[in-house]
């Protein structure tokens, strides 16, 4: 087979079913595409390929004899897990120097699942420090670049994550999303992605950003993977206590006619590119062919981002804590621990961490503003209550993902609020915690652009019936407008067959 | 007003010095460290002396993406202790985040609870020479422990096993008035707390730990002075020898006309004084907010139902038991029920008696001899003598077969023996190889009584001139020469066969 890597999780589950291809196989053609494609990409920021071949072996070995177990489909399939996510034995750098050392000896729980699972480990991805960004550029590692047109950003901050897949290097990959930062980088790299629900998807052995917005998010090349390696990192986990258990098997509801659903659209496109516009009415008009009823409406998606951008930064200021150069990672030097703390933060943190521990701080502190941050929690609720009256009308509410495609590399680097700016269709489902799925929507010639579909909590479900309905839909356009994408590799929709 | 004002040790000391126009308000915040074995928010399970750093996890250290997870037996014994203490208990309660950078804080901030507490209200009943009164509570929370730093020269190491254990904080509203009361509260919550079984109250291995607040303000006024507070202070005694110092420094600086500055202080056990730690900040901006990875604590009717069922009996009903099984009265019923451990012991003595005459022996015996001796923080505590041999102690003086005070004599060098398989047959033997036992066979006696006629010429002829009381004298000789063992009411027959004898010649 060509190409073996750019075809979809579920089209090799079925090759590896039938004997086609063994796992090793298909892990030795990832690690030959990370070696071709590495120099130009750099999604990794470290490469494991002993753990993948070793990973691989066993897993042929439990297709060829599953000893009475159910296989996961994802049994035997290359993925890579962006770096902010423990593996035990693999340094955990979270991009940073502050943990350019650091191994851990634990395992994230999304990594257990992945393993017990099957599903073999490439890699650990790049990202902005900490999680901090939207480009994938401020990384001990040096920037990632858009395998469909390296001048430009993957997104980000899980923007090697998005890299991986789009590259071909990995089948899918795992990635986080605090603000946009899974859904982004997808939409940049025309790819799928799916923010759940807060506490579908364990967090533990997830570096935090923001405790209460950081969700566990798969990235792949089509609706029908997304929902494949969703339904397996899923689920109650007993040392996550915000988790809750999942329904399933979402592939179900891939093939479940739309017919009947309502959706709004959020015609808000201040700032936004033609090409992004075009896409959102073409699927809202799509919907309507498809006999889904729509209606425009508004969110309060600017609030939203206000409010995100203090609340993330403060619960950023205290989960980063932690890293006081003491225990672990970088050593402080100094006579005494104060000094230790200081060196090892002043040393081991890049500009945009520190700018927004500062912010953090200040939002917290109870001397500025007489209460701010009660005030910025008081009005969370309020965007929440008002967000989610709007997603009771409705099934899923159509959304652009961001404002134009991929932006070049470099281009933010010195405005931090335009960049913050960037996120503002996207924030709102990790304040409000409900699902959001970023698939492609078309693109400008040359790029993809993406559309959000978001719902009400626990509505993965219907998001992905709509959002599998709307990916058949556009996919001829989608190839159209997309000449990059095209021509990089062949991956369409999944509908790659031959 | 005057007239009514209790005298009491402390103010008679005040008054001592010149000092009664002021009085000491106090409120004690006490941090008690819960009995579930394991950690609040992980499966860690340290005991008092580990190997540093050995009892941890990545949970409690502070690692990168690991998550707290509440220990429900702690939620459980912090329930507990608000029953207990007749506190309101939150149905609702949820975990705040108290940011501040400190080498033993693993995560850079302590997950307590701030805003809505498990347990508000309820009261600490004391009893002091003044009488009993109820010191009540402000508020019971439940939060982590930090870990610990040990100073080594000049360098500093720290242990984190003690990081994630759970506590409970017991803030008392400022109504002491004296040390002594201060330490009536303390002795009063650990026995409370022992009792309910939700803490050892162990102070000397910190498992109770107090920082005292305390200011001083004229008498009768109705403000508050600039208060001090005294940082850990780990003894009953330690609270009230701190406090007499800072009551007598603080009084002594307002009668100079100076005032109090507000700090943070230090009790040095070896001088005996209070220490200056630093200047108490007006405020210190710990950041707080809702603890994003913890879900509210609900408790559930069923729940608070079976916390309820699991209570053990408190104190004061431990003490209706001995009153109604072994008929203790009054003030020995609350001093065998000063901790779990002495009700237990004394309740096994009991039961190894034989019968009311013997219980009520052995009741004297414990309390006189026993209890003073009884550490209730000792590790593992183990009892002084055994159950029956006590018994057999307290039978020897029941059946007449020793006195008083050899049956104490008795007691303490059984105790001395430190063997705990000691039987009832072994406290006889003790006694008849010690020589404690009674001398009450005539023949063995008359020697004895011989010999104190025979030196009392003076006594014979008083008694013979019809002065009875004479004999007493006699009586006292033979006491004293058989080292007290001499059966009393014996001797004196004798003496009394033997005097009227010599007499009739």
């Amino acid at each position: 087979m060509n190409n073996l890597t750019d075809r979809t999780a579920a089209e090799l589950a079925e090759a590896l079913d039938r004997r086609e291809i063994s796992s090793v196989e298909l892990t030795v053609a990832c690690l030959s595409r990370m070696t071709a494609e590495e120099p130009r990409i750099n999604a990794f920021i470290t490469p494991t390929a002993e753990i993948a071949l070793r990973q691989a072996a066993k897993a042929d070995e439990r297709r060829k004899d599953p000893d009475g177990r159910t296989l996961s489909p994802l049994c035997g399939i290359p993925y890579a897990a962006k770096d902010n996510f423990a593996v035990r034995g693999v340094p955990l750098t979270g991009a940073s120097e502050m943990l350019r050392e650091f191994v851990p000896d634990y395992s994230a729980a999304v990594c257990e699942r992945m393993e017990a699972a099957g599903a073999v480990l490439l890699g650990k991805t790049n990202l902005d420090e900490f999680a901090m960004g939207s480009s994938c550029e401020r990384s001990i590692a040096g920037p990632t670049r858009n395998p469909l047109d390296p001048e430009r950003s993957p997104g980000g901050s899980s923007g090697g994550s998005a890299a991986a897949v789009a590259s071909g290097e990995a089948v899918f990959s795992v990635g986080s999303d605090t603000g946009g930062s899974a859904r982004q980088p997808a939409a940049f790299c025309g790819l799928v992605s799916v923010k759940p629900t807060y506490g579908l998807v364990s967090r533990r052995g997830m570096m935090e950003l923001a405790s209460s917005l950081d969700t566990v998010c798969p990235i792949a090349k089509t609706v029908e993977d997304c929902a494949l390696a969703l339904g397996e990192m899923a689920g109650a986990d007993p040392f996550d206590a915000t988790t809750f258990a999942s329904c399933g098997d979402y592939r179900a509801f891939l093939g479940e006619d739309p017919r009947g659903l309502t959706v709004g659209i959020a015609e808000e496109f201040d700032g936004c590119d033609e090409s992004v516009i075009r896409a959102v009415k073409r699927a809202a008009r799509k919907l309507e062919l498809l006999g889904v009823s729509v209606e425009p409406v508004k969110l309060p998606l600017e609030m939203a981002l206000e409010i995100y951008l203090i609340v993330a930064s403060a619960e950023a200021s205290s989960n980063l804590a932690r890293y006081d150069g003491l225990k672990y990672g970088l050593h402080g030097e100094g006579k005494i621990a104060a000094d230790k703390m200081r060196d090892a933060r002043t040393r081991g943190f890049g500009d945009e961490v520190k700018r927004r521990i500062v912010t953090g701080t200040y939002a917290l502190s109870s001397s500025y503003g007489g209460g701010y941050y009660r005030k910025v929690k008081a009005a969370q609720q309020s965007v929440c209550r008002e967000t989610e009256e709007i997603l009771a009308r409705f099934d899923a509410v159509l959304l652009p993902t961001a404002s134009g495609p991929a932006f070049k590399v470099g281009r933010y680097a010195d405005d931090p609020n335009a960049l913050y700016r960037s996120d503002r269709f996207t924030t709102a489902a990790n304040l409000t915690g409900c699902p959001a799925i970023q698939l492609p929507g078309g693109g400008d010639g040359t790029m993809p652009v993406g559309i959000s579909l978001m719902g009400r909590k626990r509505s993965e479900g219907a998001l992905f019936r709509l959002a599998a309905a709307l990916e058949r839909e556009l996919e001829d356009d989608v190839r159209k407008e997309c000449a990059n994408r095209g021509a990089k590799s062949d991956y369409f929709g999944g509908r790659l067959r031959g | 007003m005057e007239q009514n004002r209790t005298i009491s040790a402390d103010v008679c000391a005040a008054e001592r010095d010149g000092a009664a126009e002021y009085e000491a308000v106090i409120g004690l915040e006490v941090h008690v460290e819960l009995k579930t074995g394991r950690k609040i928010f992980c499966s860690c399970r340290p005991k008092f002396g580990d190997e540093p750093n050995t009892a941890v996890c990545p949970v409690c250290l502070g690692m990168p993406g690991a998550l707290p997870v509440l220990s429900d037996e702690a939620v459980s014994l912090a329930v507990r202790a608000g029953l207990a203490l007749g506190c309101t208990i939150n149905r609702v309660s949820w975990f705040d985040r108290k940011n501040y950078y400190y080498p033993d804080l693993p995560k850079g901030y302590q997950i307590t609870q701030l805003e809505r507490p498990v347990c508000v209200g309820g009261a600490v009943p004391i009893e002091t020479r003044a009488g009993k009164r109820e010191i009540p509570l402000l508020r019971i929370h439940m939060e982590e422990d930090a870990g610990k730093l040990i100073h080594r020269g000049d360098e500093t190491l720290i242990d984190y096993n003690r990081a994630g254990v759970p506590l409970i904080e017991i803030v008392s509203e400022p109504e002491l008035r004296t040390p002594e009361e201060a330490k009536a509260y303390l002795n009063s919550l650990r026995r409370i707390l022992s009792y309910a079984g939700v803490s050892d109250c162990r102070m000397n291995e910190g498992s109770l730990r107090c920082d005292v607040n305390v200011s001083v303000r004229p008498r009768g006024s109705s403000e508050y002075g600039i208060k001090c507070e005294i940082k850990n202070v780990n003894s009953v005694n330690y609270v009230g020898r701190a406090l007499e110092e800072e009551i007598a420094r603080q009084t002594a600086l307002l009668r100079a006309g100076e005032e109090v500055e507000a700090q943070t202080r230090r009790f040095n056990e070896d001088t005996g004084k209070t220490e200056k730690m630093r200047v108490k900040e007006a405020f210190i901006d710990y950041r707080y907010f809702t603890e994003p990875n913890l879900p509210a604590v609900e408790l559930t009717d069923e729940w608070m139902r079976d916390v309820k069922d699991a209570m053990p009996p408190l104190p004061d009903e431990a003490a209706r038991t001995l009153t109604e099984r072994f008929g203790v009265k009054g003030e020995n019923a609350a001093l065998l029920t000063s901790s779990v451990f002495v009700t237990e012991y004394f309740t096994a003595c009991a039961e190894a008696c034989g019968s009311d005459a013997e219980r009520a022996a052995m009741e004297n015996l414990f309390v006189g001899e026993l209890l003073e001796g009884i550490d209730p923080d000792a590790v593992g505590a183990v009892v002084p003598v055994s159950p029956s041999a006590l018994a057999g102690a307290a039978g020897l003086f029941a059946e007449g077969k020793i006195v008083s005070g050899n049956a104490k004599k008795l007691v303490r060098l059984l105790a001395e023996a430190e063997d705990g398989t000691l039987t009832r047959e072994d406290a006889v033997l003790f006694a008849e190889r010690e020589n404690l036992l009674k001398l009450a066979d005539p023949d063995a006696l008359m020697p004895f009584v011989r010999d104190a006629v025979a030196a009392s010429p003076r006594a014979v002829a008083d008694y013979g001139r019809g002065k009875t009381a004479a004999l007493k004298q006699i009586l006292g000789q033979v006491m004293r020469a058989t080292g007290g063992r001499a059966d009393p009411i014996l001797a004196e027959k004798m003496i009394l066969g033997t005097v009227e004898d010599l007499n009739e010649k």
